[in-house]
């Protein structure tokens, strides 16, 4: 069964038409990724799946039921959380304040040992945990932007762009992140422009162009894709 | 030397006051990036409920040390002006939310004068004023006098103040804050709702208002419909001298405003030789906002330009 569903899902900015009535799925525990040029509508996707931005038509399904118009800070609470694209830390808190802030929506006072996991996850982020967040180095920020999402206990998490400017250890690092995260149970919506290591930890992918998805497959079939290859994974 | 050390005292009792309602204006621009001109007739509105509820008990012949009837009169203010501060902020500025600012700060000049009107209607038009019934004591030393009203004055100030750096720096309400004060759709995406952040910041600086309402009303023994306007001038003054967004900034912009008044109106007669008097006391709060304003528009703590203030 599927936590996440849109279908015929149409988002604009004004006249501009960004997403054209997609429709893709993500069951329960599934990696999937989204992968696209720029401006393919990807990031679009993932703003309306999370409630940052509205439907102007079609539906969208979470856990059987429709959340279409919902407002985001509503969604997290039922589980839907998204690190979006440049990571989003807050860069005057603390460390600790944006881990803090991740748990913001929890009703149950166990945090502390989210908080461990974390740590334990990215050891850099417990040496940092005193210092304002805009201090940190981009791959320091985007660990803290996955981990301040894992402190609100996801159900599905969104990530936007997370390889996005890191140096190849960084990305690589992340990659192993994300599959850790994904066996821990939590069900995953990736975009990346890294269409290669997207396509490597996921199960299946979806491919965007021009606000449609134009395939959609299991992964290994779409590194295969002789489309793919050449569009998206050099040649 | 005791002139001197005199207006300190005065200028701190006075920028306390301040302090407390610069807070108000910096914490809704720190999230709203909006200048909310009603918040001096706020603290008016906190100063009248006060006195009215004084009045009404001292009416009915009800025999309470004078302290206590101002804390009753103060304990009917507070959740006036936090119910009045959630109003304005739902009734004339939510819908403004995606609004140019040109309309949300005209709309802040509109509802400042309505609460004046509104204050005139029900308590008139004339000065009322402050009960002689809080204890008129008095410490004098060296020739320079601290009165008890002073000393509380001060002390409440102080200890507000270090509450509300305590909630904003501790609790989760104010992590909720300074987040949605960097990006109210960042916040959003951490469960926070910035609509209720925003009511209660408005609360909180309502309630701040409210106490110094009542504390400049005893302090000048009366209160009256226009007195916010000025007030809530030198309270945003102090505001953006602090660096407006930004809560220490505003505790001290206030402080050292209260202060520099005090000394400005201490000694303008004598360096004048006469020619001008200590009822030129305003002049200074405006003399340094334009200063502030053309050389150090950031303010002394402030980060950002508050451009189009």
């Amino acid at each position: 069964m599927n936590l996440i569903e849109a279908r015929a899902l149409e988002v604009s900015y004004g006249e501009i038409r960004a997403v054209r009535g997609v429709d893709l799925a993500v069951g329960r525990g599934e990696l999937v990724c989204l992968i696209g040029a720029n401006g393919a509508g990807k990031t679009t996707t993932l703003k309306a799946l999370c409630g940052m931005l509205p439907a102007r038509a079609g539906v969208i399904n979470y856990d059987g039921a429709p959340v279409t118009g919902r407002p985001a800070h509503e969604l997290v609470r039922r589980g839907i959380v998204l690190v979006p694209e440049g990571r989003g830390i807050f860069a005057r808190l603390t460390v600790l304040e944006n881990l803090q802030l991740g748990a913001y929506a929890r009703r149950d006072a166990a945090v502390a040992p989210d908080l461990e996991r974390v740590y334990d996850l990215f050891p850099r982020l417990a040496e940092r945990r005193r210092q304002p967040a805009g201090t940190l180095s981009g791959g320091e920020q985007q660990m803290l932007a996955i981990g301040r999402a894992l402190m609100s206990r996801p159900r599905l998490l969104l990530l936007d762009e997370p390889s996005m400017g890191l140096a190849p250890l960084l990305v690589q690092k992340i990659g192993d992140v994300i599959r850790r995260i994904s066996r821990e149970g939590v069900t995953l919506l990736l975009v990346e422009q890294n269409a290669r290591l997207a396509l490597a930890i996921s199960d299946r992918g979806y491919v965007m162009e021009s606000g449609r998805v134009t395939l959609a497959d299991s992964a290994q079939a779409l590194l295969s894709n002789p489309q793919v290859q050449a569009a998206y994974l050099g040649g | 030397m005791d002139i001197f050390t005199q207006q300190i005292i005065n200028g701190l009792v006075l920028g306390s006051i301040y302090a407390l309602v610069a807070l108000g204006y910096t914490m809704v621009y720190g999230i709203l990036e909006l200048i909310n001109f009603a918040h001096g007739e706020v603290t008016m509105i906190g100063a009248m409920v006060c006195l009215a509820v004084i009045g009404a008990l001292l009416g009915q012949g009800v025999d309470l040390p004078g302290v206590a009837l101002v804390l009753i009169g103060l304990a009917a203010a507070i959740p006036a002006c936090m119910a009045l501060g959630f109003t304005i902020e739902r009734v004339a500025y939510r819908p403004l939310r995606r609004a140019p600012r040109l309309a949300a700060l005209i709309t802040a000049i509109g509802v400042s004068i309505v609460l004046q009107n509104l204050a005139m209607i029900v308590w008139g038009k004339q000065y009322v004023s402050f009960p002689d019934i809080l204890p008129a004591a008095r410490l004098e030393f060296g020739g320079v006098t601290v009165t008890g009203l002073q000393i509380v004055i001060v002390a409440a100030s102080c200890a507000l103040m270090l509450g509300l750096w305590a909630l904003v720096q501790r609790t989760s309400l104010g992590r909720a804050m300074r987040a949605t004060a960097q990006s109210p759709d960042l916040a959003a995406l951490m469960g926070i709702n910035p609509d209720r952040v925003i009511s209660a910041t408005f609360m909180i600086g309502a309630a701040l208002a409210a106490v110094a309402g009542v504390l400049v009303s005893a302090y000048y023994t009366q209160a009256h419909y226009y007195m916010g306007f000025l007030l809530g001038l030198k309270a945003f003054t102090a505001a953006v001298l602090g660096g407006i967004g930004n809560i220490a900034g505003a505790m001290l912009g206030g402080v050292l405003l209260g202060v520099i008044e005090s000394l400005g109106a201490g000694y303008i007669g004598p360096l004048t030789g006469g020619f001008l008097g200590s009822h030129y006391q305003d002049v200074f709060a405006f003399f340094v906002l334009i200063v502030v304003l053309v050389f150090r528009p950031a303010g002394l703590l402030g980060e950002r330009v508050a451009e189009r203030a």
